[in-house]
C-alpha cells in the first residue's frame, strides 16, 4: 500500500463513519475533536509504518507485514484492505461481497466477507497471543502461536465459511438480523494446525461433549464480562480433519476483520463456530451454552413452521452442517450479453460434497448440467462452468441448482424459520441478451 | 429506491460538511402533524421519534443495523426486551420507549419501506 492508497483510505474512512458511538448530542460534540486528532495521529502512524510520510516514527516498521492495516486503525475504517464489499452495518462491522466479486477460485482477502459480533480486540498481534485449551482434558495447555507451529504439523488448505444468516434478506416476513443478500461467503487459503491434533494432545476425556469457544472481540456494551460470542461444536464433529486452528489467511496474517491473529475455520458449519480472535478452547460435559448457543440464535424449528410462526425457544435446534448452495460469479447480474454466454460459478455443502450442479435459462422449466469441479481439498467450495445458448434477443434469468452426494438439491423456495438461517435457495443473474 | 438512497447521500454529505461544527438542527413533520428538531439522526428516516431512537441505540451500535430490519411493533418491542435483559442496555424509560418503538414500527415495518438495500 503506497501513499496514494493510504490517502484513499482515508477518505473512504471520513464519508463512512457518521460517528456511530456517539450516546447524545453533548457527548458528539466533546468527542469530536478528539476523533479527528486520533484519526490524524493514526493516519501519520501507517503512513511512515507504509514507507510514506515523515513525522513519526515506527519501530518496527519493518517488520509490518505488506498490505495489512494498522490495528488500531482498523475499526475507524470499516473496510480498509478490502475491495468491492457492501457495508451492511459499521459497529459492529458486517460486510458482504457481491457475487461477481467471488469469481477467484481461492476468495483474496479484500474479498473475504466479514461478520463481527462486537468490536475488534484492543491487541491483535500475534507476538503474546496465547490459545488455552481446557476443561475435560488431561493436559490443559496453554500455547503460543510459534507453540502451535513448533508442536503440531502445519497445514494449508482451502476451506470455505458461510455466515448461517446468508441470505436472510429474502426472508418474508421478514428475520431480524443484518440483511446479508448473497454475499456472506468465502473460500480462502488458510494456514494452521489440526484441531483435531490440539485437541489429541490435550488429552480430551470421555465426559466430552461439547467444544466452546472463546474470542478477545469486545462486546458492544462495553462490559468485559459479556462474551459478544462463545459457539461450540459437538465433540464428534471437532475431531474432523479439516477443521483449523488458522494463523494465516492466503499465505499472509489474518486481516483485523477476519479474526487476526488467530481463528477456527470449521468449514460447511456455519460461520459462527469459526470463532475469530481465538483465546481459548474448553472441553465441556455439556452442550455448549455460550452467548448465541441457546434462545434462537443460530437455531432453526425442529418441525416445519408456517412464514411468522412465533415458534417457542424450547422447539429450537442447534443448526449443524449447512446446505447445499451455488452462486453464479459470471456473468453478473444485469449484464448485457451475447446469444452464447460462458456461465461461471461456485457450489458449496457441509459435511458432503456437490454432486451436480445445473443451470436453466427458462425460469426452471429446463436444466442443463454444468461442468463440476471436485473440490481441491476437503472443505473447499466447487468450481463450475458451462455456456449457454440464448433463443432470441430479449430477458433472461439465469439460474444455478447444485445437487449434493446425498441427493439434496437445492429448494426454489426458503424454508422460513424466525431468525433467517440456511437460505438455500437458487441464485438468480439477470441478463439482457442480444 | 432513489429516494433512499437520496437520504443516505443526503446524511452522509450532511455528517462531511459539519463534521466538527454544530450539527444543524432541522425540524421534521409526519403526517399526523408531530413536529420535532433533529441534528444527527445517520441514515435513519428523518421523521419525528428518529433523535429519540438514534440516540438511545447508537451508544452501543450503529443505526445501520436498524436500518435494516423490517419488524412489527411486537417484533420491536422484543428486541427492546432482548437488548435491555441480555445486550446490557440500560432500562428505557417509559415515555421514551413508546416514542421509540412508534417511530421503528411506522419506518422500519415488515414492508420495510426505508431499507437501505431496496
Amino acid at each position: 500500500m503506497d501513499k496514494s492508497d493510504f490517502e484513499g483510505v482515508r477518505g473512504t474512512s471520513e464519508t463512512n463513519f457518521t460517528n456511530p458511538d456517539t450516546a447524545n448530542r453533548e457527548t458528539k460534540m466533546s468527542d469530536e475533536p478528539a476523533r479527528r486528532d486520533r484519526r490524524k495521529f493514526l493516519r501519520s502512524a501507517s503512513a511512515v509504518a507504509f514507507g510514506g510520510v515523515a513525522g513519526m516514527t515506527v519501530p518496527f516498521a519493518e517488520n509490518f507485514p505488506k498490505g495489512l492495516v494498522p490495528a488500531a486503525f482498523a475499526e475507524d475504517n470499516p473496510l480498509a484492505d478490502k475491495d468491492g464489499l457492501t457495508l451492511l452495518n459499521d459497529k459492529p462491522v458486517n460486510a458482504e461481497t457481491p457475487a461477481h466479486l467471488l469469481d477467484d477460485a481461492i476468495t483474496p482477502t479484500e474479498r473475504h466477507f466479514i461478520r463481527n459480533n462486537g468490536l475488534l480486540p484492543e491487541s491483535m498481534a500475534a507476538e503474546g497471543w496465547t490459545l488455552t485449551v481446557d476443561g475435560f482434558v488431561d493436559n490443559p495447555m496453554t500455547l503460543s502461536i510459534q507453540d502451535l507451529k513448533d508442536q503440531f504439523e502445519v497445514v494449508t488448505a482451502a476451506l470455505h465459511i458461510e455466515c448461517g444468516g446468508n441470505g436472510r434478506s429474502a426472508f418474508d416476513p421478514p428475520a431480524r438480523g443484518n440483511q446479508w443478500t448473497t454475499g456472506a461467503i468465502a473460500c480462502s487459503e488458510w494456514t494452521g494446525v489440526r484441531l483435531k491434533d490440539v485437541l489429541a494432545a490435550a488429552g480430551v476425556q470421555s465426559a466430552a461433549v461439547y467444544t466452546a469457544h472463546h474470542g478477545a472481540d469486545i462486546h458492544l456494551s462495553g462490559d468485559t464480562e459479556k462474551a459478544t460470542l462463545s459457539r461450540g461444536l459437538p465433540i464428534n464433529k471437532a475431531m474432523d480433519e479439516d477443521i483449523l486452528i488458522a494463523f494465516e489467511m492466503n499465505g499472509t496474517a489474518l486481516h483485523p476483520m477476519n479474526g487476526a491473529p488467530l481463528r477456527l475455520v470449521v468449514p460447511g458449519w456455519p460461520g459462527s463456530c469459526s470463532q475469530k480472535w481465538l483465546t481459548r478452547i474448553q472441553i465441556r460435559d455439556v452442550e455448549h451454552d455460550g452467548a448465541k448457543m441457546t434462545g434462537k440464535s443460530y437455531r432453526v424449528p425442529a418441525y416445519p413452521v408456517a412464514p411468522g410462526t412465533d415458534v417457542p425457544d424450547e422447539d429450537m435446534v442447534i443448526m449443524e452442517a449447512m446446505p447445499v448452495k451455488s452462486l453464479i460469479t459470471f456473468p453478473a447480474n444485469e449484464s448485457a450479453t451475447g446469444l452464447t454466454q460462458d456461465v461461471r460459478g461456485k457450489a458449496w455443502v457441509g459435511d458432503a460434497t456437490v454432486e451436480g450442479l445445473e443451470v436453466s435459462i427458462d425460469f426452471g422449466a429446463t436444466w442443463q448440467p454444468a461442468e463440476l469441479n471436485a473440490p481441491v481439498n476437503k472443505g473447499a467450495w466447487q468450481t463450475w462452468s458451462t455456456s449457454v445458448t440464448f433463443p432470441q434477443a430479449g430477458y433472461y434469468e439465469i439460474w444455478a441448482r447444485a445437487t449434493d452426494s446425498n441427493g439434496v438439491a437445492q429448494p426454489h423456495a426458503i424454508s422460513w424459520n424466525p431468525r433467517g438461517y440456511l437460505n438455500n435457495t437458487f441464485h438468480r443473474v439477470g441478463v439482457m441478451a442480444s | 429506491m432513489q429516494s433512499c438512497f437520496g437520504v443516505m447521500r443526503a446524511a452522509l454529505v450532511y455528517g462531511i460538511t459539519l463534521s466538527g461544527a454544530a450539527m444543524a438542527e432541522i425540524t421534521v413533520s409526519d403526517e399526523q402533524g408531530r413536529s420535532e428538531v433533529i441534528y444527527d439522526v445517520g441514515i435513519l428516516h428523518p421523521m419525528p421519534g428518529a433523535q429519540i431512537t438514534h440516540d438511545y441505540c447508537t451508544a452501543c451500535h450503529s443505526e445501520m443495523i436498524i436500518a435494516q430490519q423490517g419488524q412489527t411493533r411486537d417484533g420491536w418491542d422484543d428486541i427492546l426486551v432482548w437488548m435491555v435483559e441480555d445486550m446490557g442496555m440500560n432500562e428505557i424509560v417509559e415515555e421514551d420507549r413508546d416514542l421509540i418503538l412508534d417511530y421503528l414500527a411506522t419506518y422500519y415495518n415488515p414492508d420495510r419501506p426505508f431499507s437501505p438495500l431496496n
